[in-house]
């Protein structure tokens, strides 16, 4: 009896081997084994949040990726989501899978000039594609840029004034430029998203693991993502939706503008280019010579944003050839200080006093050719 | 009594094993309590949806158009131009505000006569420069005149605005006419009211009353952490 111990003093000899547990290791490794079992279910906790309809089927998870889903899988996957925006928001939506038409490239400009910043287009687009309203989620961001630059980080997207247009500022929405070379394609690890035969660059929200790679990687911050479970009152579904745009998505996928699909591909207008109340927005058909984007890019100042990294956007923005109204002291105002900074880069005001004599020199026939020669 | 075999030969365990032989379950503990006391809330915070009135998101022209041929309300019932004007000739030379058009202020530059427009014969036409009159329905021609770059612009589409299809040529496409995006007789266009600012996660700011929306939604652990947060900042 002398050999059991109730204390083991650090002096003490080990007695126990591998084969022979002690008490003393039987609770050291229990307790750990407790533990360890413990924080593992506290881990899966949150799983105890999930709502019925949250929790994927077996169907759901066999679902294959669009491109591989015969007509009559795909007729499946919809009316899964027809039940399924049924059971949540007590409507039954009319859901289809759109393709791209033939012979359609679209392409979107937008006037600089025109725009005042009102907002409709961020709103209707909202409104249009069943985006979550808390937290909320929007394609369209419209940065209000100080007259004189074209550096967006000098913009700001929370300007809240009583009334838009601000005679200081000019106003540049920015959202998913369709590129023709998108590198958020090219970085999906698992080929969610990818470019269509129209240029609309889509998402299969069923396929998305939600790494964020292509949000890090769009150079026009146009991709939004689920952090939380969208949120959507019932009575501002839109009903309207197709599998690849507007129906209903999940928490911890992607989604950003895909020009409203459901709509452009039967013909009608983008939601924000149809909301806009002055024209600024113009959208359309590229192979189309006589469309009013191909005209747009044949007649008018175009740029793209960020040209230089590459990525052929097909959005477009544009100037109208327009002097400062003479009649608004505030264009006329702008004009004359952007003239004193910047000199005779800007151009002189026909009717202030015209154009200066170097400018006239600079744009003269003689010097060019003379350069030349 | 079963003896121990006495290994004087197995390796002392190092100082400090003992305690660290017990840190892992007791720290497996404490991350157990604290996942279960975290667990229900949320990080991602919630905002309060924007108050949008559906009446700014109706699609269609920005005004009413003069209809063709034009009519006024003359207490309440509508009146045809000549009905008036067969009496009253009342072309005023200096373009002062007229008596019986209260509603209409005008302000269009240099442009400030009623007949400069308007066809003082007819008063259902409007005046060409050469002297030939066009129907209300026709005023882009009227504008034309003056406004030539725009004309040329919106004739291509690229002025103005579109509504229905993007189709060229498409029986849904309407191309909107001067007078339904512009007042002739102001033709600024007038500032709106901007509908409201983002909220959205990275876009906002988010403040401390994002957490009192959720206020039922926070653990007692949580409610504590973000006191002390609070308490921390002066």
């Amino acid at each position: 009896m002398n050999d059991v111990r109730i204390f083991d003093g650090p002096s003490a000899p080990r007695t126990n081997t591998a084969g022979d547990p002690s008490r003393r290791s039987f609770l050291r490794t229990g307790a750990a084994a407790l533990g360890g079992m413990a924080a593992l279910a506290a881990a899966l906790s949150p799983l105890r949040e999930l709502a019925a309809d949250d929790v994927p089927n077996l169907d759901d998870f066999l679902q294959k990726h669009y491109k591989e889903m015969t007509a009559a899988e795909m007729e499946v996957a919809l009316e899964r989501i027809r039940a399924k925006v049924e059971e949540r928001y007590g409507v039954r939506p009319h859901v289809r899978d759109l393709k791209p038409m033939d012979g359609v490239e679209f392409g979107y400009a937008l006037n600089l000039s025109r725009c005042i910043g009102c907002r409709k287009c961020v709103h209707a687009c909202v409104a249009e594609n069943n985006q979550s309203r808390s937290p909320e989620i929007q394609y369209i961001r419209v940065i209000e840029m100080p007259r004189g630059t074209m550096d967006v980080e000098k913009g700001s997207h929370h300007y809240d004034r009583p009334e838009v247009p601000e005679a200081q500022h000019f106003y540049m929405p920015v959202q998913c430029h369709q590129c023709a070379n998108p590198p958020c394609v090219k970085v999906c690890p698992v080929e969610a998203t990818w470019q269509e035969k129209d240029g609309i660059t889509v998402i299969d929200y069923d396929w998305c693991i939600g790494c964020r790679y292509c949000e890090a990687a769009c150079p026009y911050w146009a991709r939004r993502f689920n952090f939380a479970k969208p949120s959507l009152p019932r009575e501002q579904l839109n009903p309207n939706m197709s599998y690849l745009s507007n129906r209903p998505r999940e928490k911890g996928v992607m989604e950003k503008c895909h020009f409203c699909l459901h709509r452009t591909r039967e013909g009608r207008m983008p939601a924000c280019a149809e909301i806009c109340p002055t024209g600024a927005r113009k959208f359309g058909n590229l192979l189309d010579p006589h469309s009013e984007v191909s005209e747009i890019l044949k007649t008018k100042r175009v740029f793209v944003l960020k040209e230089e990294v590459g990525t052929l956007p097909r959005f477009f923005y544009y100037f109208d050839e327009r002097y400062p109204n003479q009649l608004d002291p505030d264009a006329v105002a702008i004009a004359e200080r952007l003239r004193e900074e910047e000199g005779d880069a800007y151009g002189a005001l026909p009717g202030v006093n015209g154009p200066s004599a170097a400018a006239l020199a600079l744009a003269s026939p003689q010097r060019c050719h003379g350069a030349r020669a | 009594m079963m003896q121990h075999p006495h290994t004087p030969s197995s390796p002392r365990p190092p100082a400090g094993a003992a305690w660290l032989g017990w840190s892992l379950p007791v720290g497996f503990a404490t991350l157990a309590v604290a996942m279960f006391a975290t667990s229900r809330s949320s990080d991602i915070p919630l905002t309060q949806s924007a108050k949008v009135n559906p009446e700014d998101l109706v699609v269609g022209p920005r005004r009413v158009a003069m209809s063709d041929p034009p009519t006024i309300l003359v207490n309440g019932q509508p009146q045809t131009c000549n009905g008036c004007h067969r009496i009253f000739d009342s072309a005023h030379p200096s373009g002062q505000q007229p008596n019986f058009h209260p509603t209409i202020q005008l302000s269009h530059g240099l442009n400030d006569r009623c007949v400069n427009c308007h066809d003082p014969r007819d008063r259902e036409r409007l005046a060409l420069r050469n002297g030939d009159t066009v129907s209300f329905a026709q005023t882009p021609q009227l504008c034309a005149q003056c406004h030539g770059t725009v004309f040329r612009d919106w004739e291509r589409g690229t002025h103005g605005k579109t509504l229905g299809s993007w189709m060229t040529a498409s029986a849904g496409q309407r191309r909107l006419n001067c007078n339904e995006c512009h007042d002739p007789h102001s033709p600024r266009y007038e500032p709106l009211a901007p509908l409201p600012a983002p909220h959205t996660l990275r876009m906002g700011e988010q403040t401390s009353q994002v957490h009192d929306i959720e206020a039922h939604d926070i653990s007692p652990l949580q409610r504590w952490l973000h006191g002390a947060d609070e308490r921390a900042t002066p």
